[in-house]
């Protein structure tokens, strides 16, 4: 076994979803992680989705992947938040058990029939000339692939600190990968430090509930995989429990104020940037310190519920401090500390020396997906481990590469910004990233993807079909309720007056009322001629297409012309010294992008619109020689 | 509704006897018959009337060439009217009003020349002219950009921002406590405040109340060339502090200055050189902004000492090329004032004396005068205004979004209006954004 089409080493959420990706296409794979029980292992907070997350986590589902079936099958409590601002910023976001949901992903990994499974440390790579050949494991093993990815999480020359306490980890309870960290920097890849925190987990009998504010999952219970949303299949259920919400004091903020010294994140042993979204407590009360009080989610780690994460108590203070502050918290006064919070430092690598393929510029074959990129989250993650799969899958066999642009899907944000613009800070999807928001909805992520997944066969027969289905119920819907018409002498029409203030001059189509936006589909039931619906979730789909399709069309034309501009290809190595006129900061900003097309380029900052003239002329100058 | 098509007036400003208004891009038939009287065909003139809200504005010979047989292998159309750059002016904002922008220097050449409308031996040449266009107009939309209107902008955007800002937190992290409830009343009210101050700028800006740019004129030079007495003897005052030491002025310092009823801006700056004093080399710091920001500078040499190398130098290293050298001191050789057109301009003085003086008054009267006739600053004026009024128009969407609770298309449509508003700063909007939540408002799950 020592020839394999696709090797993906970590098998985290990037490494899982790569790893499965190019087994449905057939690719012969090979996951290599460090320890086999770690393969799917959620190592911060035990949720999956949320705003701008389950955006992501369902086009990954919508291309056949793992995560949002694998959450499902592990759902403690599932929320849909935002469900009263419009389509397109609702969200879903489910509470998982951790050793259901590293089950359910490692049921899937160890199943597949193309994919083959190794524990071993992977110590440095193969190269020959500017490709990657294989890996080479720390038994001095070689095994050879043309597509390898790399998925190695924050374990790239980890480091904990806790207090004084700083050692080498990839994260709690598992080792740093130094020697491959030091084979990348010697083989020409820079590579650069983020910071990221976990907070102390507690012993769930230690924790008093009795006063604390209580927090359901909503009914009917949502889910994230469209499988199960919107196919009609059925999730694994498994024993429900709530959140509870409590707060910081004056107490607690007292001793962190007091240790401040103690804290590596502010006594200058940690210079590395954290996430500015996902701060530490410490920061928290520094930074925001006219604030008596923060709120702290205490979410159940597993069905078991042994052990609580108290998520918003992310800390680097030594250990006995932890627990000393935490004691300050209501119902926490008696908590014992299971695991201790801690921050982590971490190796990344610029990822504007990736193509969107995310294949890596300098080596062929080479793709990196996940946390190495200077991303955050599972979601983040899941996103750019499938489409490394799909593409490191596509190079073994010769086949052009696939990544959804900017107006297709978030996963297309996040790589177009990634690779454009780098990072200055761990990077997390908001749905504020996204210039069309409006059609990059939860509720259509398999309209937006599926199909071009089956095109490329990372989408099985099963789903497709499923797929498919729901598409001709759409269609059916939307075609009964223009057919269905509302008369201005019927009562209908006085109920329309009454409740909405809506007038009508001439007949109306039932489909066409769904544009007034307070009218929802629900409302549309009551009708005296509307008769019978195939199913509810189907008719919202057709309200929420129908609501945003005048802003779809005016993008259209926009949308039009961004197509256009990532198809006019950049040859590779262009020196930008060469271009005439250009402005010494488009230069430096360009040459350090490397864009692939008009489109990354013109998504470099500071590049201005006569940079991009000048570099069109330039193209098509060269291409006339 | 935004599409591809640009215009811009073909013939040279000021006023003639005709003058011809260009227009390039795709469907302009269809974007543009409304403004005719009578339809267009292919390669025919027609006679028509051209109105803007309803009052006609002139009688002109308008001609159409259908795609691909035009300059630039779009649809174009010619208009040509009266050479009176009023009129002409106010065509052109008919034509925006149809959704059409101002072509970007150049824009037209380069759409030909990608159209494969002209060869190759042209391209080179459009890019000269592109990338010296480019400096122009950024240096008219920065000089553009002064003074009360900048201050407008700048109080607008940071509120348009910070309702931006609490909208998105309402929308990306909604179970975080910290984070307003969503106040319909709280958010119209601010709307309300911003759409007036809005209002108010677009209208003084049309009536170019805030937009007229003076001119800057600075002063560089290696310390002791006499920058200082050269514009005291301008100013006919002792305004700053003239000594025999190298490096007096410090800092930059701007004069007001009326030249034949022409008022222009001087700006003294710290003498340029190598230097460990950290006052001295943050005025350095500053010459060196003055430098970008001036539509002309004067470089001022000891004429006993004459050009030295670090002055080669220091022109070299910061591209300067757009200025004139001003040989000062000629008392000591003995020499007449004068000015040599060579290929840079030379002007040779005395401040000690005060001779020569009224030639670099002439120069700068000169390039004024020309300057009236430049059309960047009219240019970079009109498309701040387009900026504003498509920013005014999205916020109006807002208003309506907003009485009807559709959260998403409100946040869509402020959105629209924050690119419109950074589009005037050059900004990011999305940093902008991030940056003002994470500082606002502490999120934390």
């Amino acid at each position: 076994m020592n020839k394999f089409d696709v090797i993906v080493v970590g098998g985290g959420h990037a490494g899982c979803e790569a790893a499965h990706a190019s087994a449905r296409l057939c690719s012969r794979t090979l996951l290599v992680t460090m320890k086999l029980d770690g393969i799917g292992q959620m190592s911060c907070n035990p949720a999956v989705g949320g705003i701008g997350k389950s955006h992501l986590a369902r086009e990954v589902d919508a291309l056949d992947g793992l995560i949002c079936k694998a959450a499902d099958d592990s759902a403690l409590q599932s929320r849909v938040l935002n469900s009263s601002k419009g389509a397109a910023v609702r969200a879903t976001r489910i509470q998982t058990c951790r050793d259901e949901y590293k089950k359910a992903i490692q049921k899937e990994i160890m199943n597949h029939k193309n994919l083959t499974v190794l524990q071993s440390t992977v110590k440095s790579l193969k190269f020959k000339k500017n490709s990657v050949k294989g890996i080479v494991t720390d038994t001095d093993e070689i095994i050879y692939a043309d597509s390898v990815v790399l998925t190695a999480g924050t374990f790239l020359d980890g480091v904990i600190h806790m207090g004084q306490k700083t050692f080498s980890a990839g994260r709690s309870g598992d080792k740093a990968s130094i020697q491959l960290e030091k084979f990348f920097r010697e083989s020409g890849f820079n590579t650069e430090r983020l910071k990221t925190g976990t907070p102390p987990r507690i012993k769930a009998k230690s924790i008093n509930f009795n006063n604390l504010q209580r927090q359901d999952s909503d009914q009917p219970t949502p889910m994230l995989s469209y499988i199960n949303d919107h196919y009609g299949s059925d999730p694994n259920h498994i024993n429900k429990l709530p959140c509870f919400i409590t707060h910081t004091n004056t107490s607690t903020h007292n001793i962190i104020t007091d240790n401040r010294e103690l804290s590596p994140l502010f006594n200058g042993k940690i210079k590395s940037i954290g996430p500015r979204y996902c701060p530490s407590i410490e920061d928290k009360v520094y930074r925001f310190a006219e604030k008596d009080s923060h709120q702290i989610f205490l979410e159940p780690e597993t069905s078991e519920n042994l052990e609580i994460y108290p998520n918003g108590l992310s800390t680097s203070l030594p250990l006995e401090k932890q627990k000393e502050f935490l004691q300050t918290i209501e119902g926490l006064e008696d908590c014992e500390i299971t695991q201790p919070g801690y921050a982590i430092e971490y190796s990344y690598f610029d990822p504007r020396g990736l193509n969107s393929s995310l294949e890596t510029k300098h080596i062929g074959g080479l793709f990196f997906a996940g946390q190495i990129n200077g991303t955050t989250g599972y979601e983040e993650a899941a996103a750019q481990g499938i489409i490394a799969g799909i593409n490191a899958s596509k190079k073994s066999k010769r086949e052009p590469y696939w990544t959804p642009l900017r107006h297709e899907a978030y996963i297309g944000v996040l790589i177009d910004d990634l690779v454009t613009q780098g990072v200055t800070e761990p990077y997390r999807m908001f749905t504020s990233r996204a210039e069309y928001r409006l059609r990059l909805r939860d509720d259509n992520a398999d309209m937006r993807l599926t199909e071009k997944g089956y095109e490329l066969g990372v989408v099985g027969e099963e789903r497709y079909k499923l797929f498919c289905s729901k598409v001709e119920r759409i269609h059916s819907e939307r075609s009964r309720l223009e057919k269905i018409k509302v008369d201005i002498e019927s009562p209908d029409h006085n109920m329309l007056i009454e409740k909405y203030n809506l007038h009508l001059s001439e007949k109306k189509s039932l489909a066409s009322l769904l544009k007034t936006s307070k009218i929802e589909y629900s409302d549309l039931m009551s009708f005296s001629n509307f008769g019978i619906t195939a199913n509810a979730s189907v008719g919202h789909l057709v309200a929420s297409e129908i609501r945003y399709a005048g802003y779809v069309a005016k993008q259209d034309k926009e949308i039009q012309a961004l197509k256009a501009s990532y198809n006019i290809t950049i040859p590779k190595g262009l020196d930008y010294k060469n271009i005439t006129g250009l402005s010494n900061e488009a230069i430096e900003r360009l040459n350090k992008a490397s864009p692939e097309s008009i489109g990354q380029a013109a998504n470099v900052p500071g590049v201005t619109s006569a940079s991009l003239a000048l570099l069109k002329i330039h193209l098509k100058k060269n291409k006339d020689i | 509704m935004k599409n591809n098509a640009i215009c811009a007036i073909a013939t040279p400003h000021g006023n003639s006897a005709l003058g011809v208004i260009r227009v390039s891009g795709d469907n302009l038939k269809q974007l543009l018959c409304h403004l005719f009287t009578k339809e267009l065909s292919d390669r025919t003139a027609i006679l028509t009337d051209i109105k803007k809200d309803n009052i006609l504005l002139d009688n002109c010979i308008v001609i159409f060439y259908l795609a691909p047989n035009s300059y630039t292998g779009e649809d174009v159309i010619e208009i040509i009217s009266h050479g009176n750059s009023v009129i002409m002016n106010s065509i052109l904002d008919v034509l925006c009003d149809s959704g059409i922008s101002h072509a970007k220097p150049g824009e037209f050449t380069q759409r030909a020349y990608l159209n494969n409308k002209i060869s190759l031996t042209d391209a080179e040449a459009i890019s000269d002219l592109i990338a010296a266009s480019d400096i122009h107009a950024v240096k008219a939309a920065q000089n553009s950009l002064h003074g009360k209107f900048k201050e407008e902008v700048d109080n607008i955007l940071s509120k348009v921002l910070s309702i931006r800002s609490e909208i998105e937190s309402i929308i990306n992290f909604p179970e975080d406590e910290d984070i307003p409830e969503l106040s319909i009343s709280k958010i119209s009210n601010r709307l309300d405040q911003v759409m007036s101050m809005l209002n108010t700028l677009i209208l003084n800006s049309r009536e170019g109340k805030l937009l007229n740019h003076r001119r800057v004129y600075a002063f560089i030079g290696r310390p002791n060339s006499g920058k200082s007495s050269i514009i005291n003897c301008m100013l006919r005052e002792n305004a700053s502090i003239v000594s025999g030491k190298a490096g007096t002025t410090r800092d930059c310092i701007e004069y007001e200055l009326n030249i034949n009823n022409k008022v222009i801006t001087l700006v003294d700056t710290a003498g340029l050189r190598q230097s460990d004093d950290e006052i001295e080399k943050e005025g350095i710091a500053r010459s060196l902004q003055t430098i970008t920001r001036a539509d002309r500078l004067f470089y001022v040499v000891d004429h006993a000492k004459g050009i030295e190398q670090e002055d080669i130098d220091f022109l070299k290293k910061y591209n300067i090329n757009n200025h004139v050298i001003v040989f000062n001191k000629i008392d000591i050789k003995g020499a007449s004032p004068a000015v040599q057109a060579n290929k840079t301009t030379e002007i040779y003085i005395s401040a000690l004396r005060n001779t020569g003086i009224e030639l670099i008054k002439d120069n700068i009267e000169d390039d004024f005068i020309q300057s009236e006739q430049s059309q960047d600053v009219y240019l970079a004026r009109s498309r701040h205004l387009s900026h504003l009024t498509a920013a005014q128009t999205y916020l109006v969407s807002c208003m309506t979004y907003l009485r009807q609770s559709d959260f998403d298309l409100l946040a869509e449509e402020l959105r629209l209006a924050h690119v419109e508003m950074s589009a005037i700063l050059g900004q990011n909007p999305t940093d902008e954004l991030l940056q003002e939540i994470f500082t606002s408002f502490c999120i934390g799950k």
